[in-house]
Formats: structure tokens, C-alpha cells, sequence
């Protein structure tokens, strides 16, 4: 009977550690940062994606930096070669991060080609954040554990624990009282098979001029590897060499790229016999057809990432040399095959970001991604021609935009459908929701005369350019996040667009 | 491996990971090995626990070694012979390592040129110091037989759960407990997981979060003046309440898992309707030492008013000094004294003024009355205990009264002290749910642990789960915070 009782305290006991850990998985996997659709860097997406690939379906993996994330468009290289990759780059990736990825990767994957973009070999920084962007959705396991010390080993400051980044709500708990989003409470979302293949969409159009593509021929000087970062790559090297996998060197456009850099790297590569690709460098430059004033999102002094226009260039070239060379076979894989429309889709999304003529802008709003809010200030139909009137009526609208002048105007279509549309000389004002009611929208209109405003609110976040002719705002379905905020200066012939 | 190398390396602490760690296994072995043999195990944690909570400071565990064997030998020999010399100068010996810690930078470092500029500060000292002054004393007057085992001395002395912050046992009440065995009862290890888990909640919940605002005004009490001194006062008072009090809960918890129970520290002392009863109710094991081994020996109250009060200021007096090694804690223990005799000397009066009122001591107004008055009190006195100096503890007293600034509560002042509103939300509402269960605790018969223990399982399971939720989210640690170390630890 003692026994007995004793046996089923120890069962109680047990049992309520396990709904105790099930408890706390839980809040991690709640608390934990999420970086999804609606941002930039869709880390989350990247990783968590990656094991949802089948076993052994990836023939090339990417490594490096956001450089590479922005650059490599997974979908670009299969539809042009039918190259089956996985992009695994994150933000400023240490080295040895990438190591561990690669070391992660070939428990589920075998590939027979790793890309890595050399930015990092010159390179030696601890950012805690980017640490745990690449390692907080790396599953449990030895060579999680190992990175974990690594990144912990590299901190200065001492805070970093092992713990923390096992457990990640010591680190992130606090977000209860900031920036817990939607993200964080469906887990379905977030478990969901990659569509980019790790890679990143930066929708920015930098516009810069300055860039010169390296002639080599100009120095023999090599610059210095940082030691720390090639000792790692030399234990990727190893590793790959174990499993029979071709390295290839990249580095993308970048400004700050020196010839310095390069003739280190060409050496490197000579000497081990591996392909180095630097798309800085001339002849390679223009034989991708790449040009830094318009396939770039950002060209700071700090950054220097490919926009979607840029990325398609380099990832068609390489996906090319990659299957001229044989480093890896082309085949059909459905996993590719079906997510083809989101590549182009998405592509779209950046065309709309930088269309500037208002009537192909209005042609492209017709997308049952999208939902459309349409809000004017001071007076929106002085400017009006046929050819706008007409790309508006094709949207659903119907608003007579002859005698118009300085009069309020508001509009939402909803994945096509004109929702509401109303005209008046007054201050008009709509509220309502979208997106099956989980989004809130405010918009307010008025002409010069009544307020000589624009607002559109979504979720309390103001969105309206509030400039002088029709403000618009899109807000995609799929990726649940607005992807343009413009104004077109309808009140004057020229309709100049405003971002 | 590595794990174990983390284990070995950290610094232990009650809240630390390792130590939850160590004390499963701890209590694992401990139920399996037959009862007599039980103590052992305890003994084996207490020592790993004290090696690695002191940061592997060989000098300090050693000194402590050195204390452990040299008041087992005294207490032997005064066992064997009553005598009041060895009496004075094992107590001396004892004591002295305290002193000299206590007296360093207030009394040495004014009076003999720089002081002692490495002194070697064993963990728990100003807790075991009073532990075995106890014990040899009790064994002098009788009271106590010498433990002959020395391992098992050993054990009464490095009781892991009190060896930092206490309570301060006494032999008779802990050290059978320590050496008889327990069978395992469930009812146990929940009832003392129930503490510790309030104990998290007290301290990460409240504790911590109190305390940003707090150092955010103790640190510029220039800057922030009148209604800010007064809110940084009471939220002061309430995170050393219940930091303290959050510690005291784990060690009790912990210590409950093996089947045995502490002194009672706390007694809902903010629920004190004079200075006199706080001390009944707050650091109930130190009070109750005074008492018996400064208070009672000085003559207590048996020797006339003057005597009495005299005996009241030296005690409390002495309490400033135990605190810390500052001015400020003597003032803050003179204060305390002062506060009592006055409450004594007016009793009188404030007792005839009630008669003319018509007020009934026992109405519910005047209890709440009484309590806020005593509170205020004490919670001046405690501005002086954290200030960083006597000058800036009256600096902010003076504020208190002479700064006119009541709007700052209200015009969003107070959310630029460290805590967004959310925060605010969630300190208010962890102190109102503390205060309610200090009601219950105060009026009910049957404690909230109990109350909890009779519900089905089903029910307890969830409040146990909720509560881990709510200190997981809403504690105040980890890196982003700088949770800070018990408070009393320190002293």
C-alpha cells in the first residue's frame, strides 16, 4: 500500500514536470523573436523553412551575410537552371556561424555545392543580435550547443549565457511589454514550408552613381584575412571536403570591396582550386549585366545590398556556371516548381514600389493580394486625364472626377472589390476592417477648403503620404504588411509621384 | 561535460539554475538513503552549495571551516565546564571576524589610518556569526547540550537554505530536524515548491521591478524631489520587503522539501499598528536574538524606565551595526529606538485623546490608521537605510516634506523613472495581489498554502503553472535587466 502511494506520487511528480516543460516550451516559442513577412530580414522564415525541406532535395547551400541573403534568389537559380538551393546566409554572419549552419545542414541535407560570400573573411564582429538571428531557430542539438558556446565565447561584455540562447525567454521575456505582434501567437504561420528559400527580398532602389567595378589588373597587394574568421572557413573547407562538397567563393557588389580583398581571395582560391566569383570585379560585373545605379537597395557606407532586380542578375549567372560546371545536377523538384508564383509575385510587389507612372501604378493595383486605400488632400482631380479616369474606373471605381475640385475623397478595394467610395466637399471619414477583421483602418479626407488632409491609419500606424493629390496605400494579404505608401499629384497635369 | 562545466563554474545563488539543479539530486538521494543516514546528504550540498556560492573563495571557505571547528571545540568545552571567561572569549572569537567586517570602513578606517584594506568576508558571516554565539551561549546557560558529532555541527552551522540570508536558527528548534530523517511526503515537496515559487514571484515580480524606479531616485535624489522621494520611499520599503521576504520563502521552501521547517522570519509586518510591533513581525529570528542574547542580558526592562530605554537604544543600536558598515545604519537603528520609546512615552496621551474622540482602538478606521502612521514611519527610517549617504537619506526626508509636487504622480512623470506603463500596471497589480494575500495570511486560519493544497489536483496543477507563466513573462531578469542580488545578502 506505502509502495503504492509512493508510486503514484512519483508518477504526479513526473507528470508535472513534463506539463511544467511543456509550459515553458510554450512561452519560448511565444516570446521568442520572430522575424517574419513584414520585415526586411525574414530570419525566422529562413531557418524555421529550411527543416520543413525534404531530405536531401537541396543540391547547393548559401552562406555568409545578409550580402548574400539579398543576392541569391534560390527560385531565380532553379528557374533559370533548374538548381535546387537553399539560401542560409543571415545578418552579419560570423563565420563560424555559417560553419555551424553547414554543419547543421548536412544532418538533413547532402549537397554537392556551397556558396559563400567572402564579405566575413575581412571581418571579425560580435553582434548580439545577429548571433541569435542565426542560431535562436536552430533546433536542439550538439551542434547547436557547440555554437551557442562559441557565441557566448565572443562576447566582451560577459552578459551573453548559454542558457539564454538555449532558452531564449530569458532573453526575450520582456517582450510582453513592447512588440509582441501576431506573429507571435500562430504558431502555423511561422511552421510553414519555405516559399524564398532563404532569401531576402530588400525592395529599395538606391540610386547610386559612384560605383566603379574593380580592375583587378591595378594591384598585386593582398589584404589580410581576419585570423579568427578564416580559421573558421577553413573548418567549413574541411568539412566540406570530408563530405565531397565543391566550395564556391563569391562576393557581391559592394563599394567597399578593394582589389586588395580581391587578389586575397583569388589566391586562396587558386591555391585550393575552388571558383571565386566577385561580381565588383569588371569583366564579371558587366557579364551579369549588373548595374550598381539601379540594382541596388542600399549602397551606404555600411551596407551594400542587392535589390530583387540585382539579385535575379547574379543569381541567373550563377545558377548557370553552377550547371555548365557540373557542381550541381539540373533537375525538377516540386518544391521549386510550386513556389515560382511567390517569386514572381513578389517581384511585383517591387516593381509596384518603384512604378512611378500613376496609370501603370493603377493597372498593377489590380491583384487580389491587395488591399488598396485610396484617401485625397487639397484637390485630386484638376490634373485627371482619360487615361488615369479610365485606369481608375478599371479598378471598380466610380466616381465622376469632372467636378471634383478640392472635394474629399476616399476609397478601399479589397482584393479587388471596391469595399467603399465616396466623394464629398466636406471632411469625409471611414473606419471599418480588413483581413477577416484583424486589421483596423481609419482613413480621413478633406479638400483644401475643409481641413486640406489625408490620413490612412492601419492598426493606429498613420500611413498617408498627406500630400496634395491622391495618397495611396497597399497592403498585402499574403505577406500581411503594407508595401507602399505613394501620392500622386492629381491636382497638377504632371502628376509627379511622392514616396 | 560542458554542462557540468557550467555547473562548476557559475556563482551559486538561490536562483541560480545550478542550485535548483543540485538540490533535485540533493533531495533525489536524500529520500532514497535510509533516514539515519539522510543528514549526510544535506551536509555534502551545504558544503558544494557554500564553496560555489562564496565563488570558489578557498581563503573565505576556510576561514569559515576554521569558525565552524573552533566553536565546536569551545562548545564542547563549555559543555564540560560552565565557565563565563571561556564563555566571554569563545563568544569574542566569534564575533570578532563580524566586528571587524562591521567596523572596517565606520569605526577603522576614522580611527586606525585606511583600515584593513583586503579583509576576507566569509559568505553568511553576519548570519552564522549569530547562529553560534546562540549556540555556545544556550550551551552556557544550559540550555542546549554540545552537538558531539562534529559533521553533524558542521551541518547546523552550513545549513545551505539559511547559510545567507538566514533565518537565523536556533539549536533547539533545527538540530534535530536536521539529524532525524524524513520519510518523503508529497504534501511536503509541494508545500515547500509552493514557496519557492512565491518566492520567485516576490522577487522578480515585485522586488525587481520596484527597485528600478527605486535606484532611478535614491541615485539622483537632487533631481527628483517631494512626491518622488516619497513614492521611491515606499516602493523601497516594499522591495526590501519583499526581497528579503522572497529569499526567506526559498530557503524555507527548499529546506521544507527535505521535510524540514525554518524559523518564521515574517509576519505581515506592514500590517504593524506600531514601530514596537513591526519589530514582533519583520526579521523575526534577528529581533527575537537581540532580545535574547543583547536586550535580555543588559537587563531588559526589569531595571527601571531609563534602564529599559537605554537597553532599547544600545540593542537597536547594535541592530545599525549587524546592517551595514555605515552611519547610516546606526542612525537608521537609532531612529528605530527612538521611534519606540516615543510611541512608548505617548501612549498615554494618544490613549486619552482616543477616549475623548470616542475612537475604539479596535475600529476599523483606526487600524488603518495606525498602520499607515507606523508604515510612514518606518518607511522614513528605511529612506535613511538606502540612501547613499546619512546626508542624502535626510536630503530626501527634507524633500518629503518641504518639496510641493503631488502632479508628478499624474502627469506621467513617474513612467520616466525607469518603467513604461505596462510595468506600472503589472507592479500594482503584483502588490495588490501581495497585499491580499497578507490579508488572508492575517485573518484566515487556514494559510493560502493550505488553501491551495486542499484543492483538487486539477486546480492546484493550474494555479502552480499560471504562477511559473506569469514570473517567467513578467519577472524582471536576464540580460536587458540587471536583476540584482538579494538584498540582505549584503548585510
Amino acid at each position: 500500500m506505502e509502495a503504492k502511494k509512493k508510486g503514484l506520487n512519483a508518477v504526479k511528480i513526473v507528470s508535472f514536470l513534463c506539463l511544467l516543460v511543456l509550459t515553458v516550451h510554450l512561452l519560448d516559442r511565444t516570446m521568442i523573436a520572430k522575424y517574419m513577412d513584414d520585415e526586411k530580414e525574414p530570419q525566422t522564415k529562413t531557418y524555421k523553412g529550411f527543416y520543413h525541406m525534404e531530405k536531401d532535395s537541396v543540391d547547393v547551400l548559401i552562406l555568409g551575410t545578409s550580402h548574400a541573403a539579398a543576392a541569391i534568389n534560390p527560385q531565380d537559380m532553379y528557374d533559370t537552371a533548374g538548381i535546387r538551393a537553399y539560401n542560409l546566409a543571415s545578418s552579419a554572419q560570423p563565420v563560424w556561424a555559417s560553419y555551424y549552419w553547414l554543419k547543421e545542414a548536412l544532418k538533413y541535407q547532402s549537397p554537392s555545392a556551397i556558396v559563400f560570400d567572402v564579405n566575413y573573411l575581412f571581418r571579425d564582429s560580435h553582434y548580439e543580435t545577429c548571433n541569435r538571428k542565426a542560431l535562436d531557430d536552430m533546433r536542439l542539438g550538439s551542434v547547436k550547443y557547440a555554437a551557442v558556446r562559441t557565441a557566448v565565447a565572443t562576447d566582451q561584455s560577459g552578459k551573453e549565457t548559454a542558457l539564454s540562447y538555449i532558452f531564449p525567454f530569458f532573453r526575450y521575456h520582456s517582450r510582453w511589454s513592447s512588440n509582441l505582434n501576431e506573429w507571435d501567437f500562430d504558431n502555423s504561420r511561422t511552421e510553414v514550408p519555405p516559399k524564398l528559400k532563404g532569401f531576402w527580398y530588400y525592395t529599395g532602389l538606391a540610386h547610386y552613381e559612384d560605383f566603379t567595378p574593380l580592375d583587378v589588373s591595378t594591384s598585386s597587394e593582398e589584404a589580410p584575412f581576419v585570423e579568427t574568421s578564416f580559421s573558421w572557413f577553413e573548418k567549413m573547407v574541411d568539412l566540406c571536403q570530408k563530405n565531397h562538397i565543391m566550395v564556391i567563393m563569391i562576393k557581391t557588389p559592394t563599394h567597399r570591396f578593394t582589389v586588395e580583398k580581391h587578389n586575397a581571395v583569388q589566391a586562396y582560391a587558386d591555391e585550393k582550386g575552388f571558383p571565386f566569383y566577385d561580381y565588383n570585379e569588371a569583366e564579371l560585373y558587366h557579364a551579369s549585366g549588373l548595374d550598381y545605379s539601379h540594382d541596388m537597395d542600399d549602397a551606404s557606407l555600411k551596407n551594400a545590398h542587392l535589390n530583387p532586380s540585382g539579385a535575379r542578375k547574379i543569381s541567373k549567372d550563377l545558377a548557370v556556371r553552377i550547371a555548365e560546371n557540373g557542381w550541381a545536377n539540373s533537375c525538377q523538384d516540386d518544391q521549386w516548381e510550386l513556389t515560382k508564383e511567390t517569386n514572381e509575385n513578389l517581384y511585383k510587389d517591387f516593381m509596384l514600389q518603384h512604378t512611378e507612372d500613376i496609370a501603370t501604378y493603377f493597372d498593377m493595383l489590380k491583384d487580389d493580394r491587395y488591399t488598396v486605400f485610396i484617401s485625397a488632400k487639397d484637390d485630386a482631380s484638376a490634373g485627371m486625364n482619360d487615361m488615369v479616369k479610365t485606369a481608375l474606373s478599371d479598378l471598380g471605381l466610380t466616381v465622376d472626377w469632372s467636378d471634383m475640385y478640392r472635394h474629399g475623397y476616399l476609397a478601399e478595394i479589397d482584393r479587388e472589390n471596391v469595399v467603399y467610395e465616396k466623394v464629398n466637399n466636406k471632411r469625409i471619414e471611414y473606419s471599418g476592417s480588413f483581413r477577416d477583421g484583424v486589421m483596423r483602418i481609419t482613413m480621413s479626407s478633406a479638400g483644401y477648403e475643409s481641413g486640406n488632409q489625408s490620413s490612412i491609419c492601419i492598426n493606429g500606424v498613420e500611413q498617408s503620404r498627406n500630400s496634395r493629390g491622391l495618397n495611396i496605400v497597399v497592403y498585402n494579404n499574403e505577406r500581411h504588411c503594407v508595401i507602399d505608401s505613394v501620392c500622386f499629384d492629381t491636382c497638377a497635369t504632371d502628376m509627379k509621384c511622392v514616396r | 561535460m560542458s554542462i557540468i562545466a557550467a555547473f562548476w563554474n557559475g556563482i551559486m545563488s538561490y536562483t541560480a539554475w545550478s542550485f535548483f539543479v543540485l538540490t533535485a539530486a540533493a533531495l533525489i538521494v536524500y529520500y532514497v538513503l535510509p533516514r539515519k543516514y539522510q543528514w549526510s546528504v544535506l551536509l555534502i550540498e551545504s558544503a558544494v552549495f557554500y564553496y560555489l556560492a562564496s565563488g570558489k573563495d578557498l581563503k573565505s571557505v576556510l576561514l569559515f571551516v576554521a569558525t565552524i571547528v573552533f566553536s565546536y571545540i569551545a562548545g564542547r568545552l563549555l559543555e564540560r565546564k560552565k565557565n563565563r571567561a571561556l564563555l566571554v572569549v569563545s563568544l569574542v572569537v566569534t564575533i570578532l571576524p563580524l566586528l571587524l567586517v562591521k567596523g572596517n570602513d565606520f569605526v577603522w578606517k576614522r580611527v586606525v589610518s585606511g583600515g584593513i584594506e583586503s579583509l576576507i568576508i566569509p559568505l553568511g558571516l553576519s548570519f552564522y556569526s549569530l547562529q553560534i554565539y546562540s549556540y555556545l551561549y544556550d550551551i552556557y546557560t544550559g540550555k542546549n547540550n554540545a552537538q558531539k558529532n562534529f559533521l553533524k555541527y558542521a551541518l547546523y552551522v552550513s545549513f545551505f537554505p539559511h547559510i545567507i540570508q538566514g533565518p537565523i536558527p536556533r539549536y533547539d528548534k533545527l538540530g534535530s530536524q536536521l539529524y532525524e530523517g524524513h520519510a518523503f511526503e508529497y504534501e511536503t515537496i509541494a508545500k515547500g515548491f509552493q514557496l519557492v515559487i512565491w518566492g520567485f514571484f516576490l522577487k522578480y515580480v515585485i522586488a525587481e521591478r520596484a527597485g528600478i524606479i527605486v535606484n532611478t531616485v535614491f541615485d539622483h535624489y537632487t533631481m527628483y524631489q517631494g512626491a518622488f522621494a516619497l513614492l521611491a520611499g515606499i516602493l523601497y520599503s516594499i522591495q526590501l520587503y519583499t526581497d528579503f521576504l522572497a529569499c526567506v520563502c526559498m530557503s524555507c521552501g527548499v529546506a521544507e522539501m527535505f521535510g524540514i521547517r525554518l524559523t518564521e522570519n515574517f509576519r505581515q509586518p506592514y500590517r504593524s499598528r506600531s514601530v514596537k510591533e513591526f519589530w514582533r513581525r519583520w526579521h523575526i529570528s534577528l529581533s527575537s536574538w537581540l532580545r535574547d542574547y543583547v536586550y535580555i542580558p543588559l537587563g531588559g526592562s526589569r531595571k527601571g524606565m531609563f534602564r529599559r530605554y537605554l537597553n532599547l537604544i544600545l540593542t537597536f543600536l547594535i541592530s545599525g551595526i549587524w546592517h551595514g558598515n555605515g552611519l547610516r545604519f546606526i542612525a537608521w537603528g537609532g531612529i528605530h529606538a527612538f521611534l519606540q520609546i516615543a510611541g512608548d512615552l505617548l501612549h498615554p496621551v494618544s490613549k486619552r485623546i482616543k477616549h475623548l474622540l470616542q475612537i475604539r482602538d479596535d475600529a476599523f478606521v483606526e487600524r488603518q490608521m495606525d498602520r499607515v502612521v507606523t508604515f510612514f514611519f518606518v518607511m522614513l527610517a528605511w529612506i535613511i537605510f538606502r540612501a547613499n549617504s546619512l546626508r542624502a537619506g535626510l536630503y530626501m526626508i527634507r524633500s518629503i516634506f518641504t518639496v510641493y509636487n503631488p502632479w508628478v504622480l499624474w502627469d506621467d512623470s513617474i513612467l520616466g523613472l525607469g518603467l513604461d506603463w505596462k510595468n506600472c500596471v503589472v507592479l500594482v497589480f503584483a502588490i495588490l495581489l501581495l497585499i491580499l494575500m497578507e490579508h488572508i495570511q492575517e485573518y484566515s486560519r487556514t494559510s493560502v498554502r493550505e488553501r491551495v493544497m486542499m484543492q483538487p489536483l486539477i486546480a492546484r496543477w493550474t494555479v502552480y503553472l499560471m504562477a511559473i507563466s506569469v514570473i517567467v513573462v513578467f519577472g524582471v531578469y536576464g540580460y536587458g535587466y540587471n536583476a540584482s542580488d538579494f538584498i540582505y545578502r549584503g548585510f
